[in-house]
C-alpha cells in the first residue's frame, strides 16, 4: 500500500515536472482522484489579498484548477470562507470527511451535486506558500464514501499539492522565460547599422512595425499558452502619431473586440490601469457586480465595461463543453512602462482548465512580459523619433535650401539671415538643445556672428556684451578652446561632461554638454571656416544621432558659405563682362556705322563711274575707245556688285533681315533690268572664253503678257548679277547662257538662268545655298575658297516669300538656276 | 626678254602685257591657271624665260569639259599658296632655279610673312597697283643682277 503510495506520488512529481502550463494542474488533480478512486476534485485557495488573522465576514475560497470527467466543471466557482465546510476546514486546518451529502445539514446543496451524482465527499486544508491556505475536495459518486485510511491518504496527496503547484508554476515561469529571450533574441535588428545617418524611408518604417507587431503577438501567444487564458491582448501607445491612445496591437482573441483602444481615464479594468498605472487582478469577472465593494476598496473607483461582451460571448468562442455554466474568469491586467510613463497594457481573461484563478506569481510573470514588451516597443518608437527627428531635419534642410536660392536667385544673398534659419533648425530637430550660435575665423579668431537661444539674452548689458565679443584663439597649441580644438582638427567634438572637459571654455554656466561641428571651407579651400555650436542644460546626454545630425547641418553651413563666395566672384565677373559687352556693343555699333559709311562712300562714286561709263559709251563712235569704256563699265558694275553683296552678307550674318522694297514691274521693265545685268556680265567674260549671255524677252512677253512682277528692284539686279556671276565662272567656253521667264506646274512664275558648265549633282544642290560652300570642280576653278552667292539669292528669294531652285546638270552639262515667285507677287 | 606672266585675271594680264609691251616694247607669254603652268615647265626647262611674273592666288584651271582633278598638295594647300607652290616648282631644277621671279598680287605683305621667309634673292614681293612703273622697274632691276 505504501509503496502503492510512494509509486502515485513519484507519477505526481514526474507529471508536474513535465507541465507547461498552468493548466496542468487539472492533470495532477486528476492523477490525485484516480488514485483516489474519486469521482472528481476541486483545489481551493483563499483569497491571497486578505489576512487570515482577521479576514472579512464576506472572505472566499476560490476554485484554482478542478477536474471531473469529460470536461465536466463544478460551476462553483468560490465558496464563503465562513460559510462552507471548505471554509471551516481551513479555519480550523482539519480535514471534514462528509459521508452522505443527503443527510448532512452541514452541506450547501449546490446544484452540481445532484447533477453529478455526488454522494460524499472530503474536504482537506492545505498550506500554500507565503502562508496562504487552500483546501483540496474530493467527490465520490455511488463508490462508498472516503474511509479513515483513504482519508489519510488523501491528506498525503494534499500536503504535496501546494509544492507540485509551485512546481509547475516554476516550470511555466522558466518556461515562458526562455521563450521569450529566445523570441527576443532572435529579432532582427531595426536598423542596418546604428546610428543611422540618413532618414528610413517609409515601407521601411512599414515593415518595422509590422516585424515589431508580430514579435508582440508571439509574447501574446506564449502568455496565453503558458496561462491557459483565454484572452490576453496587448494595447499600445504610438506616441508619435496618436499620443494618448492606447491601440489594440496584439491579441488572441477568436471574435472581434468591442473596444479596440483606450485612453487614460476611460471606463473598465483596462481604462483604470492606463489611468493608474497599477496592475489590476479580479478572481473572477462573473461575480464583479456582487463583489464591486471589495474591488471599490482595493481599486478606487474601479469600474467593469465588459469589453469582451463575456455575458454574450462565452461559451461559443472557447469551442469547449462545458455541462451547466461558466467556468471562472480571473482577470489580471498590467501597465507597460516606459520610464514613469505608461506606454500600454496587458491583459489576461479567463482560462479553459484550470488554474482558473490568477495568482500574484502569474501577476508578477506578467510585470515581467509587460517589461519586455516596453522594450521591443520603446526601441521601435525611438527608432520612429529618431527617424522622425532625421525627416524633420532633411525636410527643414530642403526649405533651408529653397531660402538660400530665393537668396541667391536675388543675388545679394544674407548670410546673416541663412545663418539664424539654420540654427533655428538645429534647435529644432536636436533633441536637447537649447543655445547655439555660429562662429567664423577671422584673423586667426573665432568670432560670434549668430546667435540662437534665450541664454543669449540672459545677463546684465556688461555681460551680454562681453559674452558677445568675447573670441578664441585656434592657433595656441594646445588648443584652449572647444572651438579651436574643431578647427585645428576639423573634426567634431562632444562635451558631455563639461566641468572635467580639458577644453570646454565656460560662455554659459547653465550648460551641461555641448556638440561642436566644423563649417566645412569654402570650395577654394578645405580648411574649417567655423564651428557650430550646440549646448543643452537639462543635464541628460544627447542621443546617439545628435553629433551627424549637427555635422550634417555644419556641412550646409559650409555649402552655403562656398555659394555665396561664388556668387560674389560671379557678379563681379559679371559686372566686368557687362562692361565690356557694352564696349563690344558700343563698338560694333561703331562698326556698323563706320561700315554703311564707307559703303555709301564707295557705292556713290562706284554708281557715278559706271552711269558716266555707260554715257561715254553713247558718245564716242571710236571702236577702241568704246572697248575700253565698256570694260571700265563691267569693272564699275562688279565693284557694285561686291559692294552690295558684303552689305547683304554682312546684314545676314549680324542676323538682320533683308528689307525688300517692291515695286511693280511690267514686262519691258523686267526685260530692261535681266538685259542690263546680263551685259554687265558679259563685260566682265574675256573675249577668250566665247561665252554669250542672252535674254529670251519673248519667253516673258509670254509669260507675263500684262501682268506685273512685284520684286525690289536692286535686289533682283543684285540676285541676277550673282547668278550670271557664277555662270561666267562655271560655264565651258563657246556656250551661252540663256535668261527666260516661265511658269511652274504649280503656277508660279519664275526665271530662269541656263548654262553649259561645270555640274551640279543632285547631292551637291541642298549645298550650294549653304554660306561658304562650294564644289570640288568650282573649287578648282574659282581659286577663292568661299562662295556666298547663291546664300545670299536664296536669302533675297525667301525674302520675297518665293524659292530659290537648282536642278541638277543634266547629261548635256546643262544646269538650270530659277527664281520662283510666289502668286501674291505676280498681279 | 623672254617674260612669263602667270596672273589669272583675264583683264589684268591684258593690262600689265600692254604696259610691258609700251615701256619694255616685249610681250609675256600669258598664263592663266597653275595646271597651265606645271605644263609650261618642260619648256621652261629647256628655254628659261629671263623673269618670272606671278601672282599669289591662283585657280588651278579653267572651266571646261575635260578638266584635270586637283592634286592633293594643291586640295591640302589651296589656292592660297599656288603661286608659292609655282615658285617652287621653279626651285626643284637647276635649270630654273635662278629665274627670277615678282611676287605680284594685291595680298598684303603681312598676309604672307611666314611665306616670304628665307626667300632667296631672285624672289621679290611687289603689291599690285593701278600704276605699272613699279613692277617694269623691278623687272629691270631683277633681270639687270648678275646671275649666279
Amino acid at each position: 500500500m505504501q509503496q502503492q503510495v510512494a509509486h502515485q506520488m513519484a507519477t505526481l512529481v514526474t507529471e508536474a515536472l513535465s507541465q507547461k502550463s498552468l493548466s496542468g494542474i487539472s492533470e495532477i488533480l486528476k492523477q490525485v482522484a484516480n488514485a483516489m478512486n474519486a469521482f472528481g476534485c476541486i483545489l481551493w485557495q483563499v483569497d491571497p489579498d486578505i489576512s487570515l488573522e482577521n479576514p472579512p465576514a464576506n472572505a472566499r475560497l476560490y476554485v484554482i484548477a478542478e477536474w471531473f470527467p469529460n470536461d465536466q466543471s463544478a460551476a462553483i466557482h468560490d465558496l464563503l470562507l465562513f460559510h462552507s465546510l471548505s471554509g471551516e476546514a481551513v479555519l480550523n486546518n482539519k480535514t471534514i470527511n462528509v459521508k452522505e451529502i443527503a443527510t448532512d445539514d452541514r452541506v450547501y446543496k449546490a446544484k452540481f451535486l445532484y447533477r453529478t451524482g455526488i454522494e460524499s465527499f472530503c474536504t482537506i486544508p492545505i498550506s500554500f506558500r507565503e502562508g496562504v491556505k487552500g483546501a483540496l475536495n474530493l467527490y465520490r459518486t455511488s463508490d462508498p464514501p472516503f474511509n479513515e485510511d483513504e482519508v489519510e491518504k488523501a491528506e498525503n496527496f494534499a500536503a504535496v499539492l501546494p509544492a507540485l503547484y509551485e512546481v509547475i508554476r516554476n516550470e511555466v515561469s522558466l518556461s515562458l522565460v526562455k521563450s521569450i529571450d529566445d523570441l527576443l533574441l532572435n529579432m532582427e535588428p531595426y536598423t542596418p547599422g546604428s546610428p543611422f545617418t540618413k532618414p528610413l524611408t517609409e515601407p521601411y518604417e512599414q515593415r518595422l512595425k509590422q516585424r515589431v507587431k508580430i514579435v508582440i503577438q508571439k509574447l501574446c501567444e506564449l502568455v496565453s499558452e503558458s496561462f491557459g487564458s483565454l484572452e490576453t491582448s496587448v494595447f499600445l501607445e504610438d506616441r508619435l502619431r496618436a499620443p494618448g491612445l492606447y491601440q489594440l496591437t496584439a491579441t488572441n482573441w477568436p471574435k472581434a473586440l468591442k473596444q479596440r483602444s483606450y485612453r487614460k481615464r476611460g471606463k473598465g479594468l483596462t481604462g483604470w490601469v492606463l489611468t493608474n498605472s497599477k496592475p489590476v487582478k479580479i478572481p473572477n469577472l462573473a461575480n464583479f457586480d456582487r463583489d464591486r465593494e471589495i474591488y471599490r476598496r482595493r481599486y478606487f473607483s474601479l469600474t467593469w465595461a465588459d469589453s469582451l461582451d463575456i455575458k454574450n460571448n462565452l461559451p461559443e468562442p472557447l469551442k469547449i463543453k462545458y455541462a451547466g455554466g461558466l467556468p471562472p474568469l480571473s482577470f489580471m491586467a498590467v501597465p507597460i512602462m516606459n520610464g514613469n510613463n505608461v506606454c500600454g497594457v496587458i491583459r489576461c481573461c479567463g482560462s479553459s482548465k484550470g488554474s482558473y484563478y490568477f495568482g500574484h506569481p502569474e501577476l508578477n510573470l506578467l510585470v515581467m512580459v509587460a517589461s519586455q514588451i516596453s522594450r521591443v516597443w520603446n526601441d521601435f518608437m525611438t527608432v520612429l523619433e529618431e527617424n522622425g527627428a532625421w525627416r524633420n531635419l532633411f525636410e527643414s534642410i530642403k526649405d533651408l535650401n529653397a531660402f538660400v536660392y530665393q537668396e541667391m536667385k536675388h543675388g545679394n544673398p544674407s548670410i546673416q539671415s541663412i545663418f539664424e534659419e539654420a540654427l533655428w533648425i538645429g534647435q529644432n530637430v536636436i533633441d536637447g538643445a537649447e543655445i547655439l550660435d555660429i562662429r567664423l575665423v577671422k584673423e586667426n579668431e573665432l568670432e560670434f556672428v549668430a546667435k540662437y537661444g534665450k541664454a543669449w539674452e540672459d545677463g546684465t548689458p556688461e555681460e551680454l556684451e562681453a559674452r558677445n565679443r568675447k573670441t578664441f584663439d585656434i592657433n595656441v597649441e594646445p588648443p584652449k578652446s572647444v572651438g579651436a580644438y574643431v578647427i585645428q582638427t576639423g573634426q567634431p567634438y562632444v562635451v558631455e561632461e563639461v566641468h572635467s572637459d580639458p577644453y570646454y571654455d565656460e560662455t554659459f554656466d547653465q550648460a551641461t554638454g555641448m556638440i561642436a561641428v566644423p563649417i566645412p571651407g569654402t570650395y577654394k579651400d578645405n580648411k574649417a571656416t567655423g564651428v557650430l555650436d550646440i549646448r543643452k542644460t537639462n543635464g541628460r546626454p544627447f542621443n546617439r544621432n545628435a553629433i551627424y545630425m549637427a555635422a550634417l547641418l555644419g556641412q550646409q553651413l559650409g555649402i552655403y558659405q562656398s555659394m555665396e563666395e561664388i556668387l560674389r566672384e560671379l557678379r563681379i565677373a559679371k559686372n566686368r563682362i557687362d562692361e565690356k559687352l557694352n564696349e563690344l556693343s558700343n563698338l560694333k555699333d561703331q562698326q556698323v556705322r563706320i561700315a554703311r559709311d564707307l559703303q555709301h562712300q564707295f557705292k556713290t562714286p562706284i554708281i557715278q563711274a559706271h552711269a558716266r561709263a555707260q554715257a561715254l559709251l553713247d558718245f564716242t563712235d571710236d571702236e577702241e575707245l568704246k572697248s575700253l569704256i565698256r570694260l571700265v563699265r563691267g569693272l564699275c558694275g562688279k565693284a557694285k556688285r561686291v559692294s552690295y553683296s558684303t552689305r547683304l552678307f554682312s546684314d545676314l550674318a549680324r542676323g538682320n533681315p533683308i528689307q525688300v522694297k517692291p515695286k511693280a514691274l511690267d514686262f519691258n521693265e523686267l526685260v530692261k533690268i535681266l538685259i542690263e545685268a546680263n551685259m554687265d556680265i558679259q563685260l566682265m567674260v574675256h573675249p577668250r572664253r566665247k561665252i554669250v549671255f542672252r535674254v529670251d524677252r519673248e519667253s516673258f512677253e509670254e509669260a507675263m503678257k500684262t501682268k506685273t512682277l512685284e520684286v525690289d528692284k536692286d535686289l533682283l539686279d543684285q540676285m541676277m548679277s550673282d547668278i550670271l556671276d557664277n555662270a561666267a565662272k562655271y560655264s565651258h567656253p563657246k556656250t551661252t547662257v540663256r535668261v527666260s521667264g516661265g511658269w511652274t506646274g504649280t503656277n508660279r512664275f519664275y526665271i530662269s538662268v541656263l548654262n553649259k558648265g561645270l555640274a551640279i549633282t543632285s547631292k551637291d544642290v541642298p549645298h550650294c545655298i549653304e554660306r561658304g560652300w562650294q564644289s570640288e570642280e568650282a573649287k578648282a576653278v574659282s581659286g577663292l575658297e568661299s562662295g556666298i552667292g547663291l546664300y545670299i539669292v536664296n536669302e533675297v528669294m525667301k525674302a520675297h516669300d518665293g524659292d530659290l531652285h537648282i536642278l541638277p546638270t543634266t547629261a548635256d552639262h546643262s544646269t538650270e538656276v530659277r527664281l520662283i515667285f510666289p502668286d501674291s507677287r505676280v498681279k | 626678254m623672254r617674260i612669263v606672266l602667270v596672273e589669272d585675271d583675264y583683264w589684268q594680264s591684258d593690262w600689265i602685257l600692254g604696259r610691258l609691251k609700251r615701256s619694255l616694247k616685249t610681250s609675256a607669254e600669258q598664263v592663266f591657271t597653275e595646271h597651265e603652268f606645271q605644263k609650261n615647265f618642260e619648256s621652261y626647262k629647256e628655254s628659261p624665260p629671263d623673269v618670272v611674273i606671278m601672282d599669289v592666288m591662283l585657280p588651278w584651271t579653267e572651266a571646261d569639259e575635260k578638266m584635270e582633278p586637283r592634286p592633293a598638295k594643291v586640295i591640302e594647300e589651296g589656292a592660297y599658296r599656288a603661286g608659292f607652290r609655282c615658285r617652287e616648282l621653279l626651285a626643284s631644277n637647276g635649270k630654273t632655279e635662278n629665274i627670277p621671279v615678282i611676287l605680284y598680287t594685291v595680298l598684303d605683305k603681312n598676309d604672307l610673312e611666314s611665306e616670304l621667309e628665307g626667300l632667296p634673292d631672285n624672289v621679290v614681293f611687289l603689291l599690285k597697283d593701278s600704276d605699272a612703273e613699279p613692277l617694269i622697274k623691278e623687272i629691270l632691276r631683277i633681270t639687270s643682277l648678275p646671275s649666279k
